[in-house]
């Protein structure tokens, strides 16, 4: 009885700081329809500001309370110039480019908090009075969870009274029901989004002040505490704040009781709770179908085989691959073979992304699958690599089917959602079960002694990645490449005339998958080790940036994508400690200038020449 | 021959009645038209019929057959066709692609993962846009055709599936007067030609009495009045709804 409550209260903690982040990326999505993925930098900004302002202070309640206060203020602030500087220029974007760049913001704000505040966790000296323990049923329980456990609701509180007592707060309800409506109105939008924007990171500011002394400031909140938000914001359905409050007790409850059932098995818990919710209530438990904004319509371009200078350059490409081992060294051919394994996973995540118009955000898991399969095959079974790069497609494509038969029918950024959760807990699992090795991965997963020359092994992924891109190329052009597409356009006309857009799309995930897993196991043997960070969430991000990058409309966009971004990225990472900065500069820089990606931008420009 | 019946249909969202025991039925090669004033349940009809909507009391039967709440992909191989009152259209192809998907599609092929989609079907697409005069333009991309030309290619699309019974929600909507005129004329011809029984809604009279071999006027989710276009012209109770109790000017 006694564990039963104190698990409770420790989940009502929780629930409060999970509700903080939560209720300012809803907020901020019910409004601009942006989906901040920065709202993890902005809460570790906030942790981080938070041990800036409180160690400079005395150690006493009330200038703790001024401290927090200043730190949510801070982080608001930055917010706010965040939004004038980046977003606003942005909102009339497509989707996935706003979530381009506000990765690129999380990749510049790390590399920034880095230098700032250097790498070491920062943790918090408590003073007595955060230290003070509670007798609650003969247990003793930490006063300060206590505190936490009355803010979250005193917070929502605060934000229901704002949005439905104040004219400001109706302006922000209006705009989150239809924000056109409320422009037409003469309403100045500008201001509007920069002040939510504001508030949004205001509140995941204070979450992450609130959250610095039960832990530390670290490197590492940004894209946990992102992966969390996201999942409790789907669940209580996105742009509802009872909502995210429901959706924030329900994990952080989940959460702590989980880890009395099944301490290994909360992160798999989480992801079928949300499962389950999504299945019953695909928008969420509180959330209602979006009005879509209009002037965003989306618009799909036409797509033709590419033109046939593009062919000759992709077949001088061709040839200069097939020539390369024979003139490059060792350490360009294994870039080489690099950029080949990241051409393929880039070009499997496009037949989701592109024809199949389903923006996956853990591509990752299917890449990672591959990968581990054939080190299982390797290592466990001793099966010849052959086995293990037949193994690896096939299963990551099966499982790539099971996971899209219930994921299909889900609209747009909950797909994203749920293919990030999904992939996050696998990165979760296999960095904790023992059969993955854990952190410390698989080792010696070589290829077979016939291939182990660099250049024989260059060959091998030549054939498979640069033919798998080839292969899957022709399927998009086939006539289920053509159906694919058909209810990606218009998926009630595709209906109409007797096509099942969820099967096509299921067939595509696998395909997609199997693509993506053939790469991860070609990476295995390249790499002779699997380690859990080949199904991270940045791993994921790599590929949506190559894709995004190229261009999501044009077939030989994620192919450029692909060398563009393994090119920037040897090369930033031999130059300069600080790539992520440089290089979220410079996808923040390429979405501003080529919303329509590289390959886009040049097919648009080479349309233009030709009139 | 009676290509479609539906018997009694009713439909409610949230409580509020859009459509009540509404019947009728179409004959192969008849032209129907469904007119009625905003918000008089011609849509929802039309959704119950297609599939998009599945309804709460009646059935439908095509040829006999109890198509009652399939999904649009049954009903299109059962032989309903329809074109959506907004004009949807594969945008990122180009108008024969767009015919082809649909034939790849009514041939059961969509699943061929490895053929070349270009070449397959591409004489009968050809010929699905001759005769809705649109094949001068088939290389063009359907995403920025004119308006007009969008209804033509939705109607081959519709076609492609080689129907028995055509739904047309609104199909001259957003039209210039000539070519409303040529689009219903040139449905007129191939419900003649082929027995092709069409179903559509219209708000242009001209359209509707010009074209139409019977009309029924709803109103409010009810069936008040079906007959000759003479008859509809003359009825007294479709003179109240379109003109009010004491309308008298000569309209419609």
């Amino acid at each position: 009885m006694d564990v039963f409550l104190i698990q409770l209260l420790t989940g009502l903690a929780g629930a409060s700081s999970l509700f903080l982040v939560a209720a300012g990326l809803t907020v901020i999505f019910g409004v601009t329809r942006v989906v901040n993925f920065s709202h993890g930098s902005l809460f570790m900004l906030g942790a981080y500001l938070a041990w800036s302002i409180l160690t400079r202070l005395p150690p006493d309640p009330a200038w703790y309370a001024l401290g927090v206060a200043g730190a949510a203020l801070a982080t608001a602030g930055i917010g706010v110039l965040l939004e004038i500087g980046l977003l606003r220029r942005i909102y009339r974007a497509p989707e996935l480019f706003q979530l381009l760049a506000t990765f690129g913001v999380v990749l510049v704000v790390q590399d920034l908090t880095l230098l700032i505040w250097g790498p070491g966790d920062l943790t918090l000296p408590r003073p007595p009075w955060l230290r003070a323990f509670v007798p609650i049923a003969d247990a003793m329980f930490p006063r300060y969870d206590l505190i936490l456990i009355v803010i979250g609701p005193l917070v929502l509180a605060a934000l229901w009274l704002l949005f439905t007592r104040t004219r400001w707060g109706t302006l922000v309800r209006a705009a989150t029901e239809d924000r056109d409506m409320v422009a037409a109105l003469g309403v100045d939008q500008r201001l509007l989004f920069t002040l939510v924007f504001g508030l949004g990171a205001g509140l995941a500011g204070l979450g992450g002040a609130l959250a610095l002394p039960d832990g530390s400031a670290n490197l590492q909140m940004d894209l946990s505490v992102i992966t969390q938000a996201f999942v409790v914001v789907v669940v209580g359905g996105m742009g509802s704040l009872p909502g995210a409050w429901l959706a924030a007790l329900l994990i952080a409850l989940l959460e702590s009781f989980g880890v009395l059932l099944l301490p290994r098995a909360t992160l798999v818990l989480m992801f079928v709770v949300m499962a389950a919710v999504l299945a019953v209530r695909p928008h969420g438990l509180l959330g209602r179908p979006q009005a879509p904004a209009r002037e965003s319509g989306q618009s799909f371009a036409l797509i033709r085989p590419a033109s046939a200078p593009l062919r000759a350059l992709a077949l001088i490409l061709l040839v200069a691959a097939i020539a390369a081992p024979f003139v490059a060294g060792p350490f360009l051919l294994s870039v080489l073979t690099e950029a080949l394994i990241a051409m393929l996973f880039a070009a499997s995540l496009h037949v989701m992304m592109g024809p199949g118009g389903m923006a996956s955000f853990g591509h990752a898991a299917w890449f990672g699958i591959g990968a581990y399969v054939a080190a299982a095959a390797a290592k466990g079974l001793l099966a010849p690599m052959p086995v293990g790069l037949l193994l690896a497609p096939l299963l990551a494509g099966v499982l790539a089917l099971a996971f899209g038969w219930f994921v299909v029918r889900l609209s747009g950024i909950y797909f994203a959602m749920l293919t990030l959760a999904f992939a996050q807990i696998l990165w979760a699992a296999a960095s904790q079960s023992d059969a993955t090795g854990g952190d410390n991965g698989i080792l010696g997963v070589w290829p077979d002694a016939w291939a182990q020359d660099p250049r024989v092994f260059y060959a091998v992924a030549l054939v498979l990645c640069a033919g798998g891109a080839l292969a899957l190329r022709r399927v998009l052009f086939s006539p289920f490449g053509f159906a694919l597409r058909a209810a990606r356009d218009a998926a009630p006309r595709a209906e109409a005339i007797g096509l099942n857009p969820p099967a096509l799309r299921m067939a595509a995930a696998a395909l997609a998958g199997a693509a993506a897993g053939l790469a991860g196991a070609v990476g295995a043997y390249f790499n002779g080790s699997v380690f859990p960070t080949t199904m991270s969430l940045g791993r994921s991000v790599d590929a949506l940036v190559m894709v995004l990058l190229g261009g999501v409309q044009t077939m030989a966009g994620p192919v450029v994508g692909a060398l563009v971004y393994t090119g920037l990225y040897d090369v930033l990472i031999r130059f300069t400690d600080l790539w992520r900065l440089v290089l979220g500069l410079v996808i923040i820089a390429l979405v501003l200038a080529f919303p329509q990606g590289i390959a886009g931008a040049a097919q648009r420009f080479e349309r233009d020449a030709a009139t | 021959m009676t290509v479609l019946e539906a018997v009694g249909l009713g439909k409610a969202f949230g409580g509020v009645l859009a459509l009540d025991g509404v019947s009728f039925s179409v004959e192969a090669g008849e032209m129907l038209a469904m007119i009625g004033p905003n918000g008089a349940g011609k849509s929802t009809c039309f959704n119950l019929l297609g599939g998009q909507l599945s309804p709460d009391a009646g059935r439908v039967r095509l040829a006999g057959r109890d198509i009652t709440g399939l999904a649009p992909r049954r009903l299109a191989r059962l032989g309903v066709a329809r074109t959506f009152q907004i004009t949807a259209v594969f945008a990122s192809m180009t108008v024969r692609e767009n015919v082809q998907v649909a034939l790849q599609a009514h041939h059961h092929r969509s699943l061929r993962f490895w053929r070349a989609a270009h070449t397959s079907f591409r004489e009968a697409a050809d010929r699905l846009l001759a005769q809705v005069d649109m094949l001068a333009a088939a290389d063009r991309a359907a995403g920025v055709l004119a308006y007009g030309d969008l209804k033509r290619v939705e109607l081959a699309l519709a076609l492609a599936t080689n129907p028995t019974l055509l739904l047309m929600d609104e199909p001259t909507a957003g039209m210039a007067a000539a070519e409303r005129g040529a689009l219903m004329a040139l449905v007129r011809k191939l419900a003649d030609a082929s027995g092709l029984a069409v179903l559509f809604t219209e708000h242009d009279m001209d359209v509707v009495f010009g074209v139409a071999d019977r009309v029924l006027v709803l109103n409010r989710g009810t069936l008040i009045a079906a007959g000759a276009p003479d008859a509809i012209r003359a009825d007294a109770r479709v003179r109240e709804v379109y003109l009010g109790a004491t309308g008298a000017t000569q309209r419609c």
